[in-house]
């Protein structure tokens, strides 16, 4: 089968702001229909990125192929791109339909298109009824949604959302999410998505760019990049994680880790002999009482938290080999085996060793 | 008791003629120290010009109370007033329109592209000239445009001109460009402040969504100040019609505006004359208001932001 | 909004608009004050012997030999005076001449006919004269009751349009007739006529002073009218004709004579209206040589001479003022200073005595008979038609 084209094609871009480099030789392939998401730290270049595939920003150097054309020097009008900004962008001075038929009319459609359009890109974002209204008017998820079908309406091959829902609360993000979500599956349009909460990222994309200080760390799918971080940030930045340093020793036939601080536990499997940084997530961790006979070597400590979060509880462990946080759920995945931890409990954290991995520092 | 004292509780707040009206006085007494200000210093002088405007003065230079339409007869019998008004309205309107498209891409340079703190300072150049006297900044342009002026030296040095042309100055062209000078501030501070509360991302979203620049500048950024550009208006095209100054200082002999020729008679103790005059201009342009108050859309000057 | 929000900005509105009509009314009463005080201490020292006075030097004179010191308040032209004058007639005397300035007569009328007595003397010029004189508005007095008055040339005690029954109507000053000044250099033949004021040769080079009246009042000396401030309809239109073709060669409207100066002076312009004394002016100012006639046709001119106002308030200041103010010494250095002709006759004798002699006769200092052959200015009775047409002409 012939390798579709990609829909977007970064290659070797860097962009300088004078002396500073934003973006330092990145390149990136993202395919047709992907939701997209570009995650890091405030700073990281993932907004950098994203203005410069709109074309509101030039490049210092690189190329950049939209579909298979380079559109490295096209202004943002004529790359089949359109964006959905931050603070909406919505035009105040025009109703919610006449926002969402701009882009049709500068196009130069027939109005009879441009009218059926218009109402098809409502519907499709549940704003059936409020085409007259003005922006004034409308409360902030809807004023996104109207931002949303503004650009949508264009049929572009790929929408651009600059952290779209960081001015929604909570809920209302958490709704929003599903519903981009369910546009995306409906549209089919390429989705590329700038945000810094991971759990967003997460949630709603199909592959993840974890960006940090203008260079891509990894790119995959959200269970490669939560289950196989490449190196300690994205393993930090992408949900929690506890880091044990030490070193890999084979010890009676079977690997082991002397941790730094003191205690051992078994190794995952094909680890590298050397110094390493051991990584663990706190949903694998068990709390065994420290009464309990160890088959396998666990690690003592001592419950210094206990934070009750709703549908978990978030226990931190202090060892000789620092600080250690375990989720605890509740409800119909708990472990009733196991008694409930108490503050000031001695308890030795163990896991199944494959759990573990060796990170790169 | 008790039943009598919550019934009256009950009642007082809303009951009752001489509470209301209590309250509407108490409504309106913030508005009455504006309300005095307007009537002592526009209301009442108007209102004196006005009935001067029916009377007559005597060969003695006394004011004659003698109620008559003559001055105003004067404005539509004697062609010169016409003439001359219409041509104000010309020269307003061509400063007016002028003076926007030289204040616009001043301001919206300002706006977009300095920072903030070179903002203040450039808007402080432009505010500065109002510190000196009117009369010497006009005086200063005779000296720019003149024979021996700066602008003909200019020009000879370039060799684009050999003899100094007397072209520049005392006629219309000079009214023209001084008038331009001296209402630039009005124009520029009004787009200023619509501009400044403008959100630059729009223009961003509209070429995102396929307009280019100048369709971007019509659709999305023109409707959006269009508050400043009708307040530069009002105060370039409405002050102009009341312009003498410059027409004597720098117009010559054929630059003459209508309050030039008002003026002529208020400086000869013609009183009643000029002020029919006046009130005429001032009918012209309430009616403009009126006509054009849709447009105006007051609230919206006042309100916004 | 609730009703608690609303009260407060109201309140605070209240507090705004009250503090700032507060600093208006302030404001307002602090330029009312200013106003006056023009006539300070008037009440102060009034109070006694001001009071309405029935014309006529009597009381007047009483008040002469009390020796009163004070203030008054003096409306003039600047070059009336200059500073160390006042200054040592106030030392010496202690009568201070508190002084206003105004353009022209009109507005000196108009101005006296609204503040009265809070003047005390006013300069005016000619025919005005007796027009305030008619008005109720100043005094009738010997003018021989004055010792300083025998320094005046005796054609100057004596001109019938300021004599009237009840006296004398005001103190004569100096006099200046208008002249037409040329640039020999780009000018000529050497003109004797207002007609070169007309001829399409010297478009755009002529300068006249922004007065309807007057520029009317040429053109009518020049279509040969006898009376050019009071002109029927028939001479109006004709002086019209006439300003229609000056209107080319003009090549501004001069504010004030200095605006007519600079343009001489920079060779923008090479003819122009003036009073006497205005090509020295102008050489003065690194200018050309330029030189100066009457029109043959005649012209006009302004003699000018200090009232006294009527039931003024320090009106016992004024004679005392004028003894020592007209003094032939100040008179004299006044001509040096301005350079127009005066009519104290003793000062001639000094300004000779000083080598001014030559420049005093180039002015027709010693022929202050000169004035009977000027049209006279004065309120006159055509001020509106003529307005009327000059508005026409210079309309578009």
């Amino acid at each position: 089968m012939a390798d579709s084209t990609p829909a977007i094609e970064l290659r070797h871009t860097t962009k300088r702001f004078g002396d500073t480099v934003a973006l330092d030789d990145v390149s990136m392939v993202i395919e047709p229909g992907e939701f997209f998401c570009l995650l890091g730290p405030s700073g990281c270049g993932k907004t950098t990125t994203l203005n410069l595939i709109g074309g509101f920003i030039p490049m210092s150097s690189g190329e950049l192929l939209i579909e298979g054309r380079t559109v490295t020097d096209l202004p943002p009008h004529k790359r089949n791109v359109n964006t959905v900004f931050q603070n909406y962008a919505l035009f105040p001075h025009m109703t919610v339909a006449q926002n969402v038929a701009f882009g049709l009319r500068m196009e130069r459609l027939p109005s009879a298109e441009v009218t059926r359009r218009t109402g098809e890109y409502l519907d499709l974002v549940g704003l059936a009824g409020l085409s007259r209204r003005l922006p004034s008017e409308m409360s902030g998820g809807q004023q996104q949604r109207v931002a949303l079908a503004r650009a949508l309406a264009k049929r572009p091959a790929v929408l651009l959302l600059d952290e779209p829902l960081g001015a929604l609360d909570l809920k209302l993000r958490k709704a929003m999410q599903t519903e981009l979500s369910r546009i995306h599956r409906q549209v089919g349009t390429t989705f590329v998505f700038v945000t810094h909460d991971q759990d967003e990222a997460l949630s709603m994309a199909t592959r993840i760019a974890i960006m940090s200080g203008g260079q891509v760390s990894q790119v995959g799918t959200p269970r490669e990049v939560y289950d196989r971080p490449v190196n300690r940030f994205v393993a930090d930045f992408v949900g929690e994680t506890n880091f044990l340093p030490g070193t890999v020793s084979t010890e009676g036939g079977r690997q082991m880790v002397v941790l730094s601080g003191g205690g051992r536990v078994a190794a995952p499997s094909g680890a590298p002999e050397g110094s390493a940084t051991l990584m663990v997530r706190p949903e694998s961790l068990t709390l065994r009482s420290s009464q309990e006979p160890a088959a396998d070597a666990c690690l003592a400590g001592r419950i210094v938290n206990v934070a009750f979060l709703g549908n978990h509880t978030r226990i931190t462990v202090t060892t000789s080999a620092g600080d250690i946080v375990a989720i605890r759920p509740h409800g119909t995945n708990a472990r009733p085996a196991h008694p409930i931890q108490e503050l000031g409990e001695e308890v030795c954290v163990w896991w199944p060793a494959d759990d573990a991995a060796i990170i790169a520092d | 008791m008790t039943a009598d004292t919550a019934s009256a509780a009950d009642v007082a707040p809303l009951a009752g003629p001489r509470p209301g009206l209590r309250r509407r006085l108490e409504r309106a007494a913030p508005f009455l120290p504006g309300l005095a200000m307007l009537t002592l210093l526009f209301v009442i002088p108007m209102f004196i010009m006005l009935a001067f405007s029916f009377w007559k003065t005597n060969s003695s230079f006394d004011l004659v109370r003698d109620w008559n339409l003559n001055n105003y007869a004067r404005f539509f019998n004697q062609p010169t007033y016409i003439r001359t008004f219409a041509k104000t309205l010309v020269m307003a309107s061509a400063v007016t329109a002028a003076g926007l498209a030289i204040s616009l891409p001043f301001t919206y340079f300002l706006v977009r592209y300095v920072s903030r703190r070179f903002q203040r300072a450039v808007l402080l150049a432009v505010i500065v000239p109002f510190w000196t006297s009117y009369l010497l900044r006009v005086y200063a342009w005779q000296a720019i445009l003149g024979e021996k002026g700066a602008l003909n030296q200019f020009l000879m040095a370039t060799g684009i001109i050999q003899q100094p042309s007397t072209l520049f100055v005392y006629n219309d062209l000079a009214v023209f460009v001084v008038l331009i000078y001296v209402y630039f501030p009005f124009a520029a501070l009004a787009l200023y402040a619509a501009l400044e509360k403008f959100d630059f991302t729009q223009l961003n979203a509209a070429q995102d969504l396929g307009a280019r620049p100048d369709q971007a500048f019509r659709h999305i950024l023109l409707p959006q100040i269009r508050t400043g550009i009708i307040t530069a208006c009002i105060f370039v095209f409405i002050p102009i019609l009341g312009e003498f100054l410059t027409p004597t200082l720098v117009g010559g002999a054929s630059g003459s505006l209508i309050a030039n020729l008002i003026v002529n008679f208020t400086r000869q103790g013609q009183f009643p004359e000029g002020a029919a005059l006046a009130i005429v201009i001032a009918v012209f342009v309430t009616i403009l208001l009126v006509v054009f108050r849709r447009s105006l859309r007051v609230e919206d000057v006042v309100a916004r932001g | 909004m609730t009703d608690l929000m609303r009260e407060y900005s109201r309140r605070q509105f209240l507090k705004v608009t009250g503090a700032a009509s507060l600093a208006l009314g302030m404001g307002g009463i602090a330029a009312a004050c200013a106003n006056v005080a023009s006539s300070p201490s008037a009440p102060a020292s009034a109070a006694p012997g001001a009071g309405s006075s029935s014309g006529a030097g009597a009381s007047a004179a009483a008040a002469a030999s009390a020796a009163p010191t004070g203030t008054f308040n003096w409306m003039t032209w600047g070059d009336h005076w200059y500073q160390a004058q006042v200054d040592t007639i106030a030392a010496n005397n202690n009568i201070k001449a508190n002084s206003t300035l105004f353009s022209d007569n009109i507005d000196a009328y108009t101005k006296l006919k609204q503040v009265g007595g809070q003047l005390d003397m006013v300069s005016g010029d000619a025919l005005w004269v007796p027009h305030y004189f008619e008005s109720g508005l100043i005094e009738a007095w010997d003018i021989n009751s004055l010792k300083v008055a025998s320094q005046l040339y005796s054609i100057a005690r004596s001109f019938p349009i300021w004599t009237k029954p009840e006296g004398y109507l005001g103190y004569p000053f100096g006099w200046s007739p208008v002249q037409i000044y040329y640039d020999p250099a780009k000018v000529s033949p050497a003109p004797d006529s207002w007609e070169v004021l007309l001829d399409p040769k010297y478009k755009g080079r002529v300068v006249v002073e922004d007065q309807p009246v007057e520029i009317m009042a040429y053109m009518g000396k020049f279509a040969g009218v006898v009376n050019a401030y009071s002109m029927t309809p028939e001479e109006i239109a004709k002086a019209k004709d006439l300003l229609k073709q000056l209107k080319p060669n003009i090549l501004r409207l001069a504010n004030q004579a200095t605006d007519t100066i600079a343009a001489l002076k920079t060779g923008e312009a090479w003819i122009a209206t003036g009073n006497l004394g205005t090509e020295s002016r102008v050489k003065d100012q690194g200018g050309p040589d330029l030189n100066v006639f009457t029109p043959k046709e005649g012209t006009i001119g302004w003699m000018d001479s200090e009232m006294v106002v009527k039931g003024g308030a320090n009106e016992n200041l004024i004679m005392p003022f004028l003894e020592l103010a007209e003094q032939a010494e100040y008179i004299a250095a006044n001509f040096i200073l301005n350079g127009r002709p005066l009519f104290n006759e003793k000062a001639y004798g000094i300004l000779v005595n000083q080598g001014q002699q030559e420049r005093a006769d180039r002015f027709l200092y010693n022929k202050p008979e000169t004035v009977q052959t000027m049209d006279l200015k004065g309120p006159g009775t055509s001020t509106q038609a003529v307005i009327d047409a000059f508005n026409e002409v210079f309309g578009s």
